[in-house]
């Protein structure tokens, strides 16, 4: 049963391979139905994995495919190797699943774009690499998969390209992500130097001890985890990769990408659970990034922008969960997360798609009538990603946050951080519903005949996705399934997750968070805005700190950015000229110098030189003659 | 069993051809480039099938022939293979190959005497990577240099007499204080055991004195310093390479791994003590040049530039892994010798692609040619992926190496040329965005699109320009998913090497220095002496 | 009787040395060969006289390849004069001083 998992693979590569290189000579329509069609075989073949791994009883869950031996150097062996166990067929369905509804969406709203071709081939490559990242056995594929995922990512931010804008953000995205890849590679080199091996299995059963270096491989790793999910300190290329098409946004945010770095923790948590004060790390970073995320996107008017951060903020609560030891429940909420935020994304793109590619939400409003259906979908994805009871996110988020006050590793003060910023979320959003769809019209094409109404391929993946968005929470809650379907992995290198029992008290707590949220959203923007206007008059420093990220990058700028720049061009202007070559090339003008002087000498005249042959004849004889060297 | 002198047919077809084709008459453009693609595709088939035939997992010298040269002092014509040359033997075929086919507006009227020079330097480096005595290898260092010099000469821009001639001296600098280490450690020998020989793989066992082979190794270590070059001897190479990018593609592929070899044939087999004394010093100018490349290279206006540094940098990996001294750096070393011609190769053939269709390697006039220009910037993108060591790609394969072995011998360099990676990403992306990316907005760039136009709009690559560049995105593909059949078949002479230096400092644990467990044998002993006046071609058992 | 070697020897020296006074002091090309042949075959009687005094043969030997010598080089110097002529319309070699560097 685990071969065939090798096929989920082999879909997008040749779906790829078919955009990439063949489908010139086909209609450009069939590029799109050609990648939705392998990722979609893909999402069959983790269907069925998934299927029959649950039939299975928990300790023959784990299986091991090698398709060939990679790299072999000294006794360094790595194999191109896939695990499949619940925790990677999960997240393989939900790659998949997701991403085939991402493809659909899609064929539709890049219909038309003359880079069509090479869109679907990038949108298969980047499904392509996440795959390889999930289900690889060893660190050095996963480091493939995990490039790989930077690059795509790179490619479809970039896609664009004949904007400038677009073509930094992609840059921008994939030097952040380059840093963390620093900290993956450096991590993989003290592992194999610690355990000479780096396969999972190995790695994981020898990891019961090591103190100081396991924290230090924590910490590297963490380094890469928060690069690629975008947490704070380096959060900062993800709210620019906007300038990517809509699907690729929702591709990035929901289903790819940035849900790795919380992957990687919960693979790698036989390492983190040996190592207390990484966890604590893990955890913190990700309360305070839920936190800035969530204030900074109170402010922003850029719909796809306040997504962003709302994507950000909803990792910082992933990040909290593996970090308070809950890894179930933070891949619980990663999962209705992947359903929510691809819907939010898809409807906004649905918007913004029907307002001819207008993104400022001050220039939105009005829209419930004209798009019932983008609406209601919007709105059910807000309402979970708001927490509000029974949808799948309140479920998951207060999974996180039980475990933050009750868990094994409870942190009361980054459980109460965890509150407020689920107060914000359900504001901010919401702020969004109202500011988008309600109101009065305020763009031209609001009413207009230019006003492309979504067809029915990009409102049924809305649909599809919406229907999660709303049952997904009842998997765990009814059955608890979820949490024992992933029970075998997280217990398998020892007991090191601990089920917590959702605290009803905490429920309520956070529920009339939500609820007070909805209703504070209303009354600052579900009317004429006059009290949003007041109020950003009267804070209009501290709407200045949020709108600036607090000024963040401004710092990043002037302490990074600018010094290595100018480090770089006296480095590669003047002191490579001047100072190096000036030193070394100093053979070069003393050969040219005395070749100079030495020309004098060559006056041309035959005879000149002939007198100087004989002098230099003669007196070559007269010092062997002074030697006495005449054999005597 | 057949025997074939395969060795020398790699070195004196390309010769013969490079004389032939140089005998043409002026006018005869397109025979004498036949000729010269013909020659070099058949010297291709043979590198080919040479590594094809190679076997992996064994110690020792493969298709060696010998032959008494002159031997009243000793020196021999003595060729020969193992798993440290063969791969670079081939990448100098396949890299002459593309270089001769593919097309030059910018040498058009010199193209006789470019492919003529061409193929003669393929030969001499041909020459200096199998020959396994040192004056037969000297004989093919200096030999690499009069085609090298007329090739800067004819190709080059403006300045490109002065370039020709600063690179002339550097590099004959260097040579000049081999040469006299070369007779020094003959005579040495000679005197120690009686018999004198030039013969490498002899002269390995010669027990020079430890401060003796502390200035013997600098001596070889300066001639192949500059050839590399190592940071601060780079000095020659920004000049002759922003010359033009058809000189910049013919060094940086054919020439500068001959000088990363030497380290190895001929630094640490012949001087392990002093290697190992030295390797902390050399490997930390290595992490030196990976860092000052990079910044250099960010620093940049210019494409050429942009990659004349880059290339810096990259060969920054290649000195550090060769003097991290384990099997894990030294293998990576050699595999990223091998990507590091692949991928400099396509990156400069296309700066010289942009060149010729744009005018201009200015990186402030260039911009939005992928709307123009798809294939080309497909092609652009995937070299630059590879250098930027992407996995799935082959330069992924020799960094990774580099730096895991790297790390376990000297942790601090490794942690700091990991950050190397960081600057890789920025400049290359920086430069395909400032390239490729963009729109073309300003007047210059108008000018520029006017030009195009003006030019037939030659929009995409011709056949030809395709046909040099798909073999080398086939290889980076397939080294980058199927490394292990390459690097198995160095894997013995690798731990050969590395076992010389370890034995040479034995009080280094070996937990401290990686693990030396799995069985590398020791070097073999020869056991074919030359015949007197005879050949001795040996085919893999 | 037979002459000691030194006569030979010395008369070789005289001949060298006007040889050599004359490349330096004329000025026609055709006149500076003469002196050269001059100045070779009192290398050719130096040799002739020690392969005698010795009783070897390689000295005389080597006389043959240096009388060859001679007539290719003066072929080929007759060949370079005459075409200085033709371009330059004198083989005064005061004139002709296109080595200054």
């Amino acid at each position: 049963m685990g071969d065939s998992v090798g096929l989920a693979l082999l879909f997008p590569f040749l779906g790829f391979l078919f955009n990439a290189l063949l489908s010139r000579a086909f209609p450009r329509g069939l590029s799109g139905i050609v990648a939705s069609l392998a990722v979609g075989l893909s999402f069959v073949v983790a269907l069925t994995t998934f299927l029959a791994l649950s039939a299975l009883p928990g300790s023959q869950q784990f299986h091991a495919v090698t398709l060939w031996t990679w790299l072999v150097a000294g006794d360094l062996n790595v194999r191109i190797g896939l695990l499949v166990d619940p925790l990677s067929s999960l997240m393989l369905l939900v790659v998949t699943g997701v991403g085939f509804l991402i493809h659909v969406y899609a064929i539709a709203s890049m219909h038309g774009d003359p880079g069509e071709r090479r869109f679907f081939a990038y949108l298969n490559l980047f499904v392509l690499a996440m795959l390889v990242l999930v289900l690889a056995d060893n660190f050095v594929l996963l480091m493939a998969g995990w490039n790989g995922v930077g690059l795509s990512s790179y490619l479809l931010i970039a896609f664009w390209f004949e904007r400038d804008e677009a073509a930094r953000a992609g840059v921008k995205a994939f030097v952040v992500n380059a840093i963390g890849d620093v900290g993956l590679l450096l991590a993989a080199f003290l592992i194999f130097v610690s355990y000479r091996t780096l396969d999972y299995d190995q790695v994981f059963k020898a990891a019961g001890a090591g103190g100081a270096v396991l924290t230090a491989i924590s910490l590297l790793l963490l380094l890469a985890a928060v690069a690629k999910s975008a947490q704070l300190p380096l959060y900062v290329w993800l709210p620019d990769a906007m300038a990517g098409p809509t699907p690729v946004s929702a591709l990035i945010h929901a289903a790819t990408m940035v849900t790795a770095g919380v992957y990687l923790i919960a693979r790698t948590h036989p390492i983190y659970t040996q190592s207390p004060e990484a966890l604590g790390i893990v955890a913190t970073i990700g309360a305070l990034t839920a936190l800035f995320a969530a204030t900074v996107g109170l402010v922003k008017p850029n719909i796809k922008r306040v997504l962003a951060y709302s994507t950000v903020s909803q990792l910082g609560y992933m990040f909290l969960g593996v970090g308070v030891g809950a890894f179930g429940a933070g891949l619980f909420h990663l999962t209705t997360h992947a359903f929510f935020k691809a819907l939010l994304f898809l409807a906004a793109g649905g918007a913004i798609h029907a307002l001819g590619g207008e993104e400022d939400m001050r220039k939105m409003g009005g829209l419930r009538a004209r798009l019932p259906l983008v609406y209601w979908t919007f709105v059910v994805g807000a309402l979970a990603l708001a927490g509000f009871p029974l949808f799948s996110g309140f479920w998951s988020k207060d999974e996180i946050i039980t475990a933050t006050f009750a868990g094994p590793r409870a942190n009361p003060t980054l459980g109460v951080v965890a509150l407020v910023t689920a107060l914000l979320t359900a504001f901010y959003i919401f702020r969004a519903v109202f500011l988008t769809f309600h109101g009065k019209p305020h763009h031209h094409l609001s009413l207009s005949e230019h006003f492309h109404a979504p067809g029915p391929v990009m409102t049924v993946p809305l649909v599809i996705l919406a229907g999660f968005a709303v049952v997904a929470g009842y998997v765990q809650v009814l059955g608890g399934s979820f949490g024992h379907f992933l029970q075998p992995v997280f217990n398998r290198y020892g007991p090191h997750e601990v089920a917590v029992a959702l605290n009803p008290g905490l429920l309520a707590a956070s529920a009339t968070l939500s609820v007070v949220g909805i209703v504070l959203a209303y009354v600052v923007y579900g009317g004429d805005q006059a009290l949003a206007r007041r109020l950003g008059y009267q804070f209009a420093w501290l709407h200045q700190l949020l709108l600036n990220d607090y000024y963040i990058e401004d710092l990043y700028r002037l302490v990074i950015v600018r010094p290595v720049l100018a480090v770089a061009g006296f480095v590669g202007e003047t002191f490579d000229r001047v100072v190096v070559d000036g030193a070394v090339g100093g053979v070069v003008a003393m050969v040219r110098y005395s070749g100079a002087a030495l020309t004098i000498v060559q006056t041309g005249n035959l005879r000149g030189y002939g007198l100087g042959i004989l002098t230099g004849a003669v007196v070559i004889l007269a010092y062997l003659s002074y030697l006495g060297g005449w054999g005597g | 069993m057949t025997v074939y002198p395969l060795l020398t047919l790699l070195v004196f077809l390309p010769a013969a051809g490079g004389v032939l084709t140089l005998f043409y008459h002026r006018e005869a453009r397109q025979a004498a480039q036949a000729t010269a693609a013909v020659v070099a595709g058949t010297t291709l088939l043979l590198a080919g099938w040479l590594i094809a035939v190679f076997p992996a997992g064994v110690a020792g010298m493969y298709f060696e022939e010998r032959l008494p040269w002159v031997p009243g002092l000793g020196i021999e014509y003595h060729v020969g293979v193992d798993g440290i040359n063969v791969l670079l033997v081939g990448l100098t075929a396949l890299l002459g190959f593309v270089t001769v086919i593919a097309p030059w507006p910018s040498v058009n009227g010199r193209a006789r005497e470019y492919a003529g020079y061409l193929l003669l330097l393929q030969a001499g480096v041909t020459g200096a990577l199998v020959a396994l005595d040192l004056v037969l290898f000297f004989v093919f260092w200096e030999f690499m240099l009069i085609p090298m010099y007329f090739l800067v000469g004819t190709c080059g821009g403006p300045r490109r007499i002065e370039a020709a001639l600063k690179f002339f001296i550097y590099t004959s600098l260097g040579s000049l204080l081999m040469l006299i280490a070369i007779i020094a450690l003959y005579l040495f020998n000679g005197q120690q055991t009686g018999t004198y020989t030039f013969n490498v793989l002899a002269l390995a066992d010669a027990k020079v004195p430890a401060d003796a082979q502390l200035w013997l190794f600098l001596a070889f270590a300066l001639a192949f310093a500059i050839k590399v070059p190592i940071v601060p001897f780079h000095t020659w190479l920004p000049d002759v390479y922003t010359q033009s990018p058809v000189t910049a593609l013919v060094l940086g592929t054919m020439l500068v791994k001959v000088g990363s070899y030497g380290f190895i044939r001929f630094g640490l087999t012949l001087f392990p003590e002093a290697s190992h004394q030295l390797a902390p010093v050399i490997a930390a100018l290595a992490v030196v040049g990976i860092l000052y490349g990079g910044l250099a290279a960010i620093g940049q206006r210019d494409l050429v530039g942009v990659l004349a540094y880059s290339s810096i940098a990259q060969l920054g990996f290649v000195i550090l892994g060769i003097f991290a001294l384990n099997r894990q750096s030294i293998q990576g070393a050699l595999f990223q010798m091998v990507n590091h011609g692949l991928s400099a190769g396509a990156l400069f053939l296309i700066a010289a692609l942009i060149l010729a269709r744009t005018q201009t390697t200015s990186l402030d006039r260039l911009g939005g040619l992928a709307q123009s220009q798809p294939v080309l910037a497909g092609f652009f993108l995937i070299s630059m992926l590879s250098a930027v060591g992407l996995p799935g790609l082959n330069s992924f394969v020799g960094e990774f190496l580099i730096l895991m072995g790297a790390y376990q011998t000297l942790p601090a360099l490794a942690v700091l040329a990991t950050l190397g990676v960081v600057l890789t990403a920025i400049y290359l992306l920086t430069l395909y965005r400032k390239t490729m990316h963009g729109e073309a907005a300003s007047p210059d760039r108008a000018a520029l699109t006017l030009t195009l136009s003006q030019r037939e709009r030659r929009l995409d690559l011709t056949p030809r320009e395709s046909i040099a560049l798909v073999p080398l995105v086939v290889l980076f593909v397939w080294l980058g998913l199927f490394p292990a059949p390459f690097l198995s078949k160095m894997d013995a002479s690798v731990a050969a090497v590395v076992q010389r230096t370890q034995i040479a400092q034995p009080m280094r644990a070996s937990s401290e220095v990686g693990d030396y467990r799995s069985p590398s044998q020791p070097p073999t002993p020869d056991p074919y002496p030359p015949k007197e006046g005879g050949l001795v071609w040996r085919l893999p058992r | 009787m037979i002459a000691p070697l030194s006569y030979y020897l010395i008369l070789s020296a005289v001949l060298f040395s006007i040889g050599v006074v004359g490349v330096l002091v004329r000025r026609n090309p055709l006149v500076m060969f003469m002196s050269i042949e001059l100045m070779l075959n009192a290398a050719n009687l130096t040799f002739v006289a020690f392969s005698r005094y010795f009783n070897t043969i390689q000295g005389q030997i080597v006389v043959f390849f240096i009388l060859t010598i001679a007539a290719a080089e003066v072929v080929v110097g007759l060949a370079i004069i005459v075409s200085i002529f033709r371009s330059k319309a004198t083989i005064d070699v005061d004139q002709v001083a296109s080595l200054k560097g």
